[in-house]
């Protein structure tokens, strides 16, 4: 242990960086195999920044989506996450290890937004989401969504304004339910991961995501008409 | 039993294969006649592939970048709590240094407040130039020249032998009043002080050593090898070498520690006993002591005389006296035996009578 604080020391002094081979930026979904994170939260919890800086480079991503699925908007979904990965650093002492560190923080995302809804909604005096309303996520993800090759901008338009009509049909959503929509079928958790953000036994997360799913597709076909 | 309606509620498990064979069997036998519901599984299997399909919504630029900076601030505040209590100064002394600044100064009052009753308690040798700041208090003038009277003896070799051993110890401060530093018939620290008593006064330079010759004062009890006479003190007998003493002494003095040039406020007593036995003598004076519950402080033997410090009530010092003259030849450094209440130190002397 000791040996290993001064190998940390003299790396810190000599700029040298002990830390595992830091992955380029890419698909977060395709980075996170198992949990290999358990390293850099060791670190983190001895409060070496630089290893929560992985952190964040690897769940950023999947993060940002999930709070802006449940939020429908993009600039507080910003808010959320960045608030998120602070209590995240601040608590990362009290994460035991019992699940993996992407579905830990992904409960802390997820009350974040249940806090922030709950606020909007207390100021908004509960306003029920209208079908008609446009989703606030899509305007500016499209700006900063760099086009795959060989896409037309009439394409990426037509993409986006159906990822904009699925938004407000998710928005549509009851709470309960567009949790468990987004967890499973967006962000792709597990039932059990599910269970234990939620704390709800499998069972009830699994009738919960069926329901939201009937009312999902209900929801598109009065918005496109016909799915087919 | 096979309504639209509840097989409408259980597509979305059977396109999640969630359901038990049975049920799966009687969803699937629904679906082969019913087109309504038909429609319905491709809806959902639409709509779950559009779920799937949905885009990932790209995180602003530098999202990574402002999420560590907000980290690493909170991380910096979070250290600069720890060093607001460290160091609380913003300089580089940390508050352990501060906590040992404080226990030191803390030791050192309690021991100026304890200090007196350590010092009678515990009478450790002290340098001999707390006696020779003594040497310039005005009552110093009484005290024999002992160089003087050795060279009269023809002993100015051994004096100055002595002078080496002038800079090593000399008695506690308690027990150190400026007379019985300076008893002649004491110890070799005691005696060094006169050779630089006689320099001074040959060489004129200090105006104690004048008023030391002016008075003339001889009353204080002499030791065996020292004769003390105005005239023996006049005597050239001052060797270079003590000279040199001296001057190095007075010129130490001015630099001694504040510690020692605190006055004695207890008169001092210096008594030689001259015994037939030296034992014997020893004997009758500890039961002597005893009897006045007189404390030995200290006990030195040097040859055959035996030096004693001893505490004693000063009020029950005439006794005292009187009691010893029993037991042999008593001298005294003072004229009157008349000492204030309270704890007195007297350097004692027991001698073979010559």
């Amino acid at each position: 242990m000791r040996k290993a604080r001064w190998r940390d020391s003299f790396a810190t002094l000599t700029g040298g960086n002990t830390l595992p081979d830091i992955p380029a930026q890419g698909d977060a979904r395709n980075r996170i195999i198992g949990d290999d994170d358990a390293g850099f939260v060791a670190r983190s919890r001895q409060g070496d920044t630089e290893a929560f800086a992985v952190l964040v480079r690897r769940h950023q991503k999947k993060m940002f989506n999930m709070a802006c699925r449940m939020i429908g908007d993009y600039d507080e979904a910003c808010d959320i996450v960045q608030e998120s990965f602070i209590s995240a650093y601040r608590a990362i002492g009290n994460f035991r290890g019992d699940s993996r560190f992407s579905t830990w923080l992904g409960g802390i995302v997820l009350n974040q937004a249940r806090n922030h809804l709950r606020q909007k909604n207390a100021r908004s005096g509960n306003e029920e989401i209208s079908l008609d309303q446009p989703a606030g996520v899509s305007e500016k993800a499209l700006l900063n969504t760099i086009r795959s090759g060989g896409e037309s901008i009439i394409e990426c338009l037509e993409k986006k304004e159906l990822s904009a009509k699925i938004q407000v049909c998710i928005n549509a959503l009851d709470g309960e339910q567009r949790e468990v929509l987004v967890l499973r079928d967006i962000q792709e958790y597990s039932y059990e991961e599910i269970g234990d953000m939620l704390k709800l036994p499998e069972g009830t997360v699994k009738s919960r995501l069926f329901r939201a799913r009937n009312a999902l597709k209900e929801g598109l076909l009065k918005i496109f008409g016909d799915l087919r | 039993m096979n309504n639209c309606k509840d097989i409408n509620n259980l597509l979305p498990a059977y396109s999640d294969d969630a359901l038990s064979p049975s049920e799966k069997e009687r969803v699937e036998e629904h679906l082969a006649v019913c087109s309504r519901c038909r429609r319905d599984a491709a809806d959902l299997s639409k709509a779950l592939s559009l779920l799937h399909n949905l885009e990932e919504v790209e995180p602003p630029p530098f999202f990574e970048q402002r999420i560590m900076a907000t980290i690493r601030e909170e991380s910096r505040k979070k250290q600069s709590i720890w060093r607001r209590i460290f160091f609380p100064l913003h300089i580089k002394i940390p508050i352990q240094a501060l906590a040992s600044v404080f226990i030191a100064v803390f030791a050192f009052l309690v021991y100026q407040k304890s200090g007196p009753e350590i010092k009678q308690m515990m009478p450790l040798p002290a340098p001999v130039t707390g006696s020779v700041k003594e040497r310039s208090a005005p009552e110093i003038s009484r005290r024999p020249s002992v160089p003087a009277a050795a060279a009269q003896d023809g002993k100015a070799p051994s004096a100055a032998s002595q002078v080496p051993n002038c800079g090593q110890f000399a008695p506690a401060p308690a027990a150190g009043e400026g007379k019985q530093d300076n008893l002649t018939a004491f110890p070799a620290p005691l005696r060094e002080d006169h050779p630089a008593a006689t320099a001074l006064k040959d060489n004129g330079i200090a105006a104690e050593a004048g008023k030391f010759n002016a008075k003339g004062e001889a009353e204080t009890i002499s030791g065996p090898t020292v004769l003390s006479s105005p005239q023996s003190r006049k005597s050239k007998a001052a060797v270079p070498g003590a000279v040199r003493e001296s001057r190095d002494m007075t010129a130490a003095s001015p630099s001694l520690p504040a510690a020692e040039a605190v006055p004695v406020k207890r008169p001092g007593l210096a008594l030689t006993i001259q015994v037939l036995e030296i034992n014997q003598g020893l004997q009758d004076v500890e039961a002597c002591l005893y009897r006045f519950n007189a404390r030995i402080l200290e006990r030195r033997h040097r040859g055959e005389a035996i030096f004693l410090k001893v505490q004693i009530d000063g009020r029950r010092i005439a006794a005292f006296v009187r009691q010893l003259e029993d037991i042999g030849a008593v001298r005294t450094n003072v004229d009157r035996l008349e000492f204030p209440a309270g704890n007195a130190a007297v350097d004692m002397r027991i001698d073979r009578l010559p």
